[in-house]
Formats: C-alpha cells, sequence, structure tokens
C-alpha cells in the first residue's frame, strides 16, 4: 500500500505525462475498486466494464483531482457513477429524518462476516452500499454522505438498520 | 492489499482479468507529448477502414436516433438494449472522431472542430442531468431531456460522419 505522499508523487508524475505512473496506480487500486464494484453486478463482465471505464474518466480527468481528497475515495466516487449510470432502477436514497440511535450494534466477528455474506448480498442496493462503504472500505459516514449526495444522518440510520437487519438474519 | 474478512479470495480480478482491463484503459490513457499523427486520407489502407467504420457507425446512429424519439411507448427491455447501442455507438463515434479530424480535408476542419466542441459541451449538460437524476430523482420529464441530448449529440457525429463521406 503507498502512503499519501507516494500517492501524489504517482499522480504528479501522471500528470506530467510519464505513463508507467497511471499503471502504478492502476495496480494499487484495481483490487479494491473491482471488488467493491462486484457485489453489485451481475456477472464479472460487468464489473469489469464499470472497473475500467472507471480508470479511463479518473484518467482522463486527472487534472481534476483535488490532492487533498484520497484518491481512492475519488475513484469509487467515479466508479459508483459508472455503475449508476447502468442500472436501470436507480439507486435511491430517502433523506431519513429520525435521529440516528447513540449506540450502534456490536461489531461482526470473523464468522459472523463469512455467514453474513450472503445476506448481505441480498440487501437492496442504497442498503448494501452504505453498509460496504462503511463496514468493509472503512469510510466514515461524513465521507459516505459526500460520496453518496445524503446526509451523514441518513447514512448511520441506514447503517443501524441494515446491521439490525442482518443480525436478526444471523439469529435465524 | 489487506483484505478485509467479507470478501473472498474469488472476488479479487484475477491476472487475466486485471491485464485485460488494463489493456483497455491504456489505449485510452491521456497523451500529452502525442504528436500529430500524419496520415494521407487517400492511403488505400486507410480509406477502406474509414469507410467500414463509417457504414457502421452510420447505421448505428440512424436506428439508435430512430429509436429515440419515436416516442415512449418502448418496452423496458428494448429501452436497455437501445441504452447500450448508443453506449457502444457514441463509444465507436469518439474512438475515430480525431482520425475523422485527420483526415479531413482543411475546409471541413473548422466545422468538425466546432461540431466536437458541441458534443462536448452536450456530454457536459449530459453529465450534469444523470447527477441531478441520480439526486433528485427520475421525472419523464428529465428522461425526455436527456434522450434529446443523446439524440441531438447524435446528430452532431452525423454531420461530422458526413463531412467526411464525401472525401471518401
Amino acid at each position: 500500500m503507498a502512503s499519501r505522499s507516494e500517492e501524489t508523487a504517482l499522480i504528479d508524475n501522471a500528470l506530467s505525462g510519464q505513463q508507467p505512473a497511471f499503471k502504478q496506480l492502476y495496480e494499487l487500486h484495481v483490487e479494491g475498486l473491482f471488488r467493491f464494484l462486484n457485489q453489485f453486478a451481475s456477472n464479472r463482465e460487468q464489473t469489469e466494464e464499470w472497473t475500467q471505464r472507471a480508470f479511463i474518466k479518473a484518467f482522463q480527468k486527472l487534472a481534476s483531482f483535488k490532492k487533498e481528497a484520497r484518491f481512492k475515495t475519488w475513484l469509487f466516487t467515479i466508479g459508483m457513477n459508472e455503475m449508476r449510470t447502468d442500472m436501470r432502477k436507480n439507486i435511491h436514497f430517502e433523506n431519513i429524518e429520525e435521529t440516528p440511535e447513540a449506540h450502534g450494534t456490536q461489531e461482526f466477528s470473523n464468522e459472523e462476516w463469512m455467514t453474513a455474506r450472503s445476506l448481505i448480498r441480498k440487501l437492496p442496493n442504497d442498503k448494501k452500499m452504505v453498509f460496504l462503504l462503511y463496514e468493509v472500505e472503512g469510510y466514515s459516514h461524513r465521507e459516505i454522505g459526500e460520496l453518496l449526495d445524503i446526509k451523514e444522518a441518513t447514512s448511520r440510520v441506514i447503517l443501524n438498520r441494515t446491521k439490525a437487519e442482518l443480525r436478526q438474519g444471523l439469529q435465524v | 492489499m489487506k483484505s478485509h474478512p467479507f470478501y473472498s479470495p474469488s472476488e479479487s480480478p484475477t491476472p487475466i482479468e486485471q491485464e485485460r482491463m488494463w489493456n483497455s484503459i491504456e489505449d485510452q490513457l491521456p497523451s500529452p507529448e502525442a504528436a500529430p499523427i500524419l496520415m494521407h486520407w487517400r492511403s488505400f489502407w486507410i480509406g477502406n477502414v474509414a469507410a467500414v467504420v463509417l457504414i457502421f457507425a452510420l447505421v448505428g446512429v440512424y436506428v439508435t436516433t430512430n429509436l429515440l424519439t419515436t416516442g415512449t411507448e418502448q418496452a423496458s427491455a428494448s429501452e436497455d438494449r437501445m441504452y447500450e447501442t448508443l453506449t457502444s455507438a457514441t463509444g465507436q463515434l469518439k474512438t475515430i472522431t480525431p482520425l475523422l479530424l485527420n483526415t479531413a480535408s482543411e475546409q471541413v476542419k473548422p466545422s468538425i472542430e466546432s461540431r466536437i466542441q458541441a458534443i462536448e459541451d452536450i456530454d457536459q449538460m449530459i453529465e450534469e442531468m444523470k447527477n441531478d437524476m441520480m439526486i433528485n430523482g427520475i421525472t419523464p420529464a428529465k428522461e425526455f431531456s436527456l434522450k434529446r441530448l443523446y439524440a441531438t449529440k447524435l446528430d452532431f457525429y452525423k454531420e461530422i460522419l458526413l463531412d467526411n463521406e464525401g472525401q471518401l
């Protein structure tokens, strides 16, 4: 995993026209983006299509990338936009006004993750997206709010509801 | 890369998949130092390739434009196919546009360049429209506007192709 400064250097090199820097950026992020998008695709060809389109767009618009942001976050935003563009039924997030619970539900253990896989795959896309971004990809609710253009509180409520739903499913 | 327990190893891209994706990406990397490709449009090889591409692209453009402009009674499945055709056709057109510009005569170059600029403006409007639909939801009016933008974009491509067609 490259440090932030190494990644910034790679971006600078790519911007100055050094082609190997693009490949290094690709190799750093392809696995993460592919695995995430694969959770929403109906087959691997679709995942490949979204992944490569995300990289092409990111590289073509690299000059507009703000270096104070994380490249991974920017790439994921583009990847999710590509995916959502192709979906006939767009992923819609309702802004939920209720106050999120003060205490989140407890963390999943490694064993529970294994069992929960199939349940997570069956979740509606909006819940799956928030859940994976927070629990698996490690984004904060503030970042998810920016990524998906929803309120931070909405992200919290969706996550809490999804976790409760999963826990219930695991107990059955 | 440290793997989260949620992801099984089979979900990572295989080396073959990674290579295949990279090959597609590499073809479209920005090349700041790209020198203009000097090709004579009368060359036998280029002339033939361009003619074949033009025929396929024109057929695609006409079919898709007709689909876009013949009302809203299209079934969902045919709309999916329509968007696939559209994406594929515009992708091909975008790829051959630099070639068309290179092979165009000096008389038509300014007109092609202004049409390319117009297509870029439309792309921006399409992007904004899609973002708006993503954030605020889809309405029939927005869908119609989006289709009109696509149709206008295709019209510009058609004009570029017709400009060049006369030279081949």
